[in-house]
């Protein structure tokens, strides 16, 4: 595993290390590793299976009424006339 | 140069139910922003989504108007990607086993292979003002209809009319079975666009370049044509397309570079684990199947064959389906197909194309309709009472005896008028027969007119004054 | 009388009977949190318990005869009680509100139970020892040394130290048991599906889910009656029949039989809970209850299965705490992808951090089918070895923990170190039938262990009228 590897990691995971936790994070996550490599000697090739649900049996469409914005908002770290906030992005 | 273009299409439709897709709230617009929102739309911690069952069914009725092979077993994966319109940071949708696999819609004279239909959430809105983006989830949760063009199988869509062709086709079929309304101008319908060029006639295929989610037939139209002449341009040079996704400026009328293939994300999907496979049984299929309503395309031979429109005149019965339907709703009061197709044609489809809201009841356009044909009424008085009775509650009928518009004569009595007027002008009459000029018909009419002070059928007066003069 | 000594079955009798009222036992519960806060079970006791007794009273005069009236309860920091902060152990979540009631929480409050605090736990229910807590460590309540165990550390040593008669935390990997077992208590994970996951904040969703702490059997039963059932906002809930736990306890189970898989005893060798784990074969031997042999091939792959599903499905469920819709965002952030990166690095805990980067690892294009698909295969293929087991006994028992609870900060830095305490009870989660450690013996040091008890999917019932074999056994050899 390569810095360049863990820093990719990091992007999709939305994190960022100091080059500090990098360093120990390459000891840690080779060990990780090694531990899901187990699976590999594993011996087989079926399909898992599926925990089904007869398509009749699901949610029927019948409205409720929802929360109130207040609520929703309530633990929001930036809000403002009912929205949600962030800084304006740009793409 | 000359090269072969493919073009993928990715449809998203929006879903005509209730609720969302995953959760109770309204399925419906609003104004107040996180107000059809609960804790599972809003992604909240705790909360787990729950299948719509409607949203499947009406999956499987898109997915069966096209023509579609139904999946017995369905899976919904999350598709794992940060954005601030995505209140859980994935947003579940299907991978590896769509509700609706393997079909096709035809496009002049060619069926057009489609991969696959799945069904998944939309996101919330961003707008963005200031030096602020607002977030708002009403839109998030409501269920999507994905389709995906199969564009790795003959025949290829190759032009933008063609495309076009195909997303109007679509949009007619979506909107017959009732799946959804694809109001463009709401986003109710939305597709990406994947171009590439390949030196004609070569087997290989060229670097697809993508364009997001543009609004509105004319733009895709737009959009396309300019991606094929850029890579068109960037192949003549002797340069290469570049793989990556490109946004579309609608008011600049050019592409912009969204993303490249370096930074393409890695999406992670895997079998959303909230979430269990659905079972579809075949029983549940024909169910779904029996509730579909007949097709454009079937109407179209219909229309054809037994009514003998011509195919002009029945795609534009076909075009609009409130307009279908009510033809429909006419034509099953009044057996007269050609007729009532040329009254929609010439008169409703004009008041449409005039801005007008379609606001008349089948009772009243086949009153209208049967009183000329019966001679009660005049065409023309027929058109002023087609516009009185517009957008009322108003009965033509009623509105015709109060106006005094009723042809109350009977037909022997309007031959006795016309009798006594051809002995009165035998010089007229003769000089018709020497001089042929359709004029002096009209002017005999005319005279019957007078006589019976307009409340004759001037229809019938011409008829039967041609009968005893020719 | 030491009312905090009763079980909640004696408590709601004597509530009843008037001899109490619901008031004086939430005050004497709560003085009792109050003495041991040094043990750091508890996060927060919720200002409102007593006004909430207070109306319970009223209630039970007026005829209401909840199955928990008046009985008080300590929930896991992680599952959601409207109005109330919940912070899953984390520094991320600490000022975060419910806004909606959990239905365990729901259906505990409909029978009457009062709710006096909330219990300290390894972040986001990631560790088997609270040590990754941002509020400090839950000790032992044994020996203030060592760990309570985890990740529902809090919970566990809350019961033991009679803070209160249950306790609910939740399970994803041994979560209830292993502290169950430090702690010297009954901690059930219960089947799969069993109880609604609604409105506890998810780790690993295909295999979390809500355990119960007692002191006794019979209130571990009661808790489940109560809480376990169908919910119409958990699509993986069972709707299966919930038994009538509490009454059936007492079944003659002594014609059933018990299955020892042969690799567990191979796993046990040279491990501090071998000695013991043979006691307890021996002692129901003798007590001529029949024992077989069996066999599940490949239980050794659990460890490695759970640490890659698990992660995976943690990765996925944390990405929502993003600084966005909740939790705090970092001050410094000047723009969206630093309110997503400064915020979760500054939020989240290391042990946190490490298990998102290890399941977007496995679920990354690429590594995707073997690692994610791989681990789901062998998931599959232990269900069946297990289904296959249970065609040849009723109960399937092994040891709950390696060896008894360790002392605080004694682990190494290596992660994979203490993964591997989780090796014997992973495998109930990643298969999803119900397992209870139930207090059985000690370790070198003195201090509890645990055994536990497997049976097959929804057969909760078996189990109980198993352990309760067990308690009259042990009962009976004091």
């Amino acid at each position: 595993m390569d810095k360049k590897e863990i820093k990719h990691l990091a992007e999709l995971s939305k994190l960022e290390f100091t080059d500090e936790e990098l360093e120990s994070f390459d000891f840690e996550f080779e060990k990780l590793i090694e531990l899901a490599d187990i699976i590999k000697n594993a011996n087989i090739d079926g399909e898992r299976k599926l925990n089904m649900i007869d398509m009749n049996e699901l949610r029927e469409d019948n409205p409720k009424s929802g929360y109130s914005s207040e609520i929703l908002l309530e633990n929001a770290p930036d809000k403002k006339k009912g929205y949600f906030v962030v800084p304006r992005i740009v793409e | 140069m000359v090269y072969d273009v493919v073009i993928g299409l990715e449809v998203h439709a929006e879903l005509k139910t209730q609720t969302k897709c995953f959760c109770s709230c309204k399925n419906e617009y609003s104004k107040v922003p996180n107000s059809n929102c609960c804790p599972v739309c809003v992604g909240l911690p705790g909360a787990l989504p729950i299948l719509n069952k409607y949203a499947v069914e009406q999956t499987i009725k898109a997915g069966l108007a096209l023509g579609f092979e139904i999946n017995n077993t369905a899976i919904f994966e999350r598709k794992n990607y940060f954005y601030p319109d995505l209140a859980k940071a994935y947003q579940i949708s299907q991978l590896e086993k769509p509700i609706c696999i393997n079909g096709h819609l035809r496009v002049g004279e060619k069926d057009i292979p489609i991969n696959r239909i799945h069904l998944e959430e939309d996101a919330g809105k961003l707008i963005h003002e200031g030096n602020q983006t607002f977030i708002d989830y009403n839109r998030g949760g409501v269920p999507l209809i994905e389709l995906v063009t199969d564009a790795l199988k003959e025949p290829h869509i190759e032009t933008a009319d063609e495309a076009i062709e195909f997303l109007t086709k679509l949009r007619q079929i979506y909107i017959y079975a009732g799946v959804s309304d694809c109001e463009l101008e709401k986003g109710q319908m939305r597709a990406d666009v994947n171009i590439s060029l390949k030196p004609k006639g070569s087997k290989e295929f060229g670097t697809k370049v993508e364009m997001k989610n543009i609004m509105g037939f004319k733009s895709i139209h737009k959009a396309i044509e300019y991606e094929i002449a850029r890579q068109k341009e960037i192949l003549d040079d002797g340069g290469e397309v570049e793989q990556e996704t490109r946004k579309w400026d609608f008011e600049k009328g050019e592409s912009y570079t969204l993303r490249t293939k370096e930074n393409a994300e890695d999406y992670r999907y895997f079998p959303d684990p909230d979430l269990l496979a659905v079972k579809i049984s075949n029983e549940d299929i024909e169910r779904i199947k029996s509730t579909l309503p007949i097709m454009p395309g079937e109407l179209k031979e219909k229309y054809v064959n037994e009514y003998n429109l011509s195919e002009n005149d029945a795609d534009i019965i076909l075009a609009e389906k409130e307009i279908t339907d009510l033809y429909n709703e006419c034509v099953k009061l009044y057996f007269q197909p050609k007729t009532v197709a040329n009254w929609f044609i010439t008169e409703i489809l004009a008041r449409i194309k005039g801005g007008a809201k379609l606001d008349i009841s089948k009772e009243n356009i086949v009153w209208l309709i049967k009183a000329v044909d019966e001679r009660k009424i005049q065409r023309n008085s027929a058109k002023d009472l087609l516009s009185f009775v517009w957008g009322t509650n108003l009965s033509a009928e009623e509105e015709a005896k109060k106006q005094g518009l009723l042809a109350d004569l009977s037909d022997d009595f309007v031959v006795e008028v016309l009798n006594k007027v051809l002995e009165e002008k035998a010089q007229v009459v003769e000089q018709y027969k020497r001089e042929q000029d359709p004029k002096i018909l009209n002017f005999l009419v005319g005279q019957v007119m007078k006589e019976t002070r307009g409340k004759a059928s001037a229809q019938l007066v011409m008829e039967k004054l041609k009968e005893k003069i020719e | 009388m030491d009312i905090t000594k009763l079980s909640a079955l004696e408590i709601k009798k004597h509530i009843k009977s008037g001899e109490v009222t619901c008031e004086e036992v939430t005050r004497v519960f709560i003085s009792k949190i109050l003495e041991n806060k040094k043990y750091n079970a508890v996060l927060e006791v919720f200002d409102d318990a007593v006004e909430n007794a207070k109306a319970m009273d009223i209630k039970i005069k007026d005829g209401f005869n909840g199955k928990l009236a008046g009985v008080p309860i300590i929930i896991k920091d992680n599952i959601l009680y409207s109005g109330k902060i919940c912070s899953c152990g984390s520094k991320f979540m600490k000022d975060y509100i419910a806004q909606y009631n959990s239905t365990v929480v729901k259906r505990m409050l409909d029978e009457g139970a009062i709710i006096i605090a909330r219990a300290n736990m390894d972040e986001f229910a990631m560790g088997s020892s609270t040590e990754n807590s941002a509020f400090g460590v839950a000790h032992n309540p044994i020996d203030f040394e060592r760990v309570a165990g985890g990740s529902s550390g809090g919970s566990a040593c809350a019961v033991a130290l009679d803070m209160c008669p249950i306790a609910l935390g939740t399970e994803t990997g041994g979560s209830v048991r292993q502290p169950a077992s430090f702690c010297g208590i009954y901690g059930l994970k219960p089947s799969y599906g069993r109880i609604s996951r609604y409105g506890v904040v998810a780790f690993a969703s295909s295999l979390d889910q809500v355990g119960i702490f007692s002191k006794t059997l019979e209130d571990n039963a009661l808790m489940l009656e109560v809480i376990a059932g169908g919910d119409n906002n958990d699509e993986t809930s069972s709707k299966t029949k919930v038994d009538d736990y509490l009454s059936e306890i007492d079944k003659d189970s002594t014609n059933i039989t018990i299955g020892v898989p042969k690799e567990i005893i191979e796993m046990v060798k040279g491990l501090p809970c071998e000695v013991n784990f043979h006691n307890f074969i021996k002692v129901i031997k003798d007590n001529n209850i029949k024992t077989k042999d069996i066999s599940i091939k490949d239980v050794g792959l659990g460890l490695a299965t759970y640490y890659i599903l698990a992660p995976a499905e943690a990765a996925s469920n944390l990405a929502k705490f993003d600084g966005v819709k909740y939790t705090s965002r970092d001050n410094n952030a000047k723009n969206l992808q630093e309110i997503y990166k400064k915020s979760r690095s500054k939020g989240f805990g290391k042990e946190v951090k490490r298990r998102i980067m290890l399941g977007n690892y496995v679920l990354s294009s690429g590594y995707y089918d073997a690692y994610y698909k791989k681990a789901k295969a062998v998931q599959g293929l232990l269900i069946e070895e297990y289904e296959k087991a249970f065609d040849e006994c009723d109960i399937i028992i092994m040891p709950t923990t390696l060896g008894e609870a360790y002392k605080i900060g004694s682990k190494p830095n290596d992660p994979v170190e203490t993964y591997k305490e989780d090796i014997f009870t992973v495998t109930a989660n990643i298969v999803g039938i119900p397992s209870l450690s139930i207090p059985y013996g000690k370790g070198k040091e003195g201090l509890p262990l645990g055994i536990q008890i497997m049976s097959k999917k929804f057969n909760e019932k078996t189990i109980y009228s198993f352990a309760k074999t067990i308690e009259k056994i042990v009962k009976k050899e004091d």
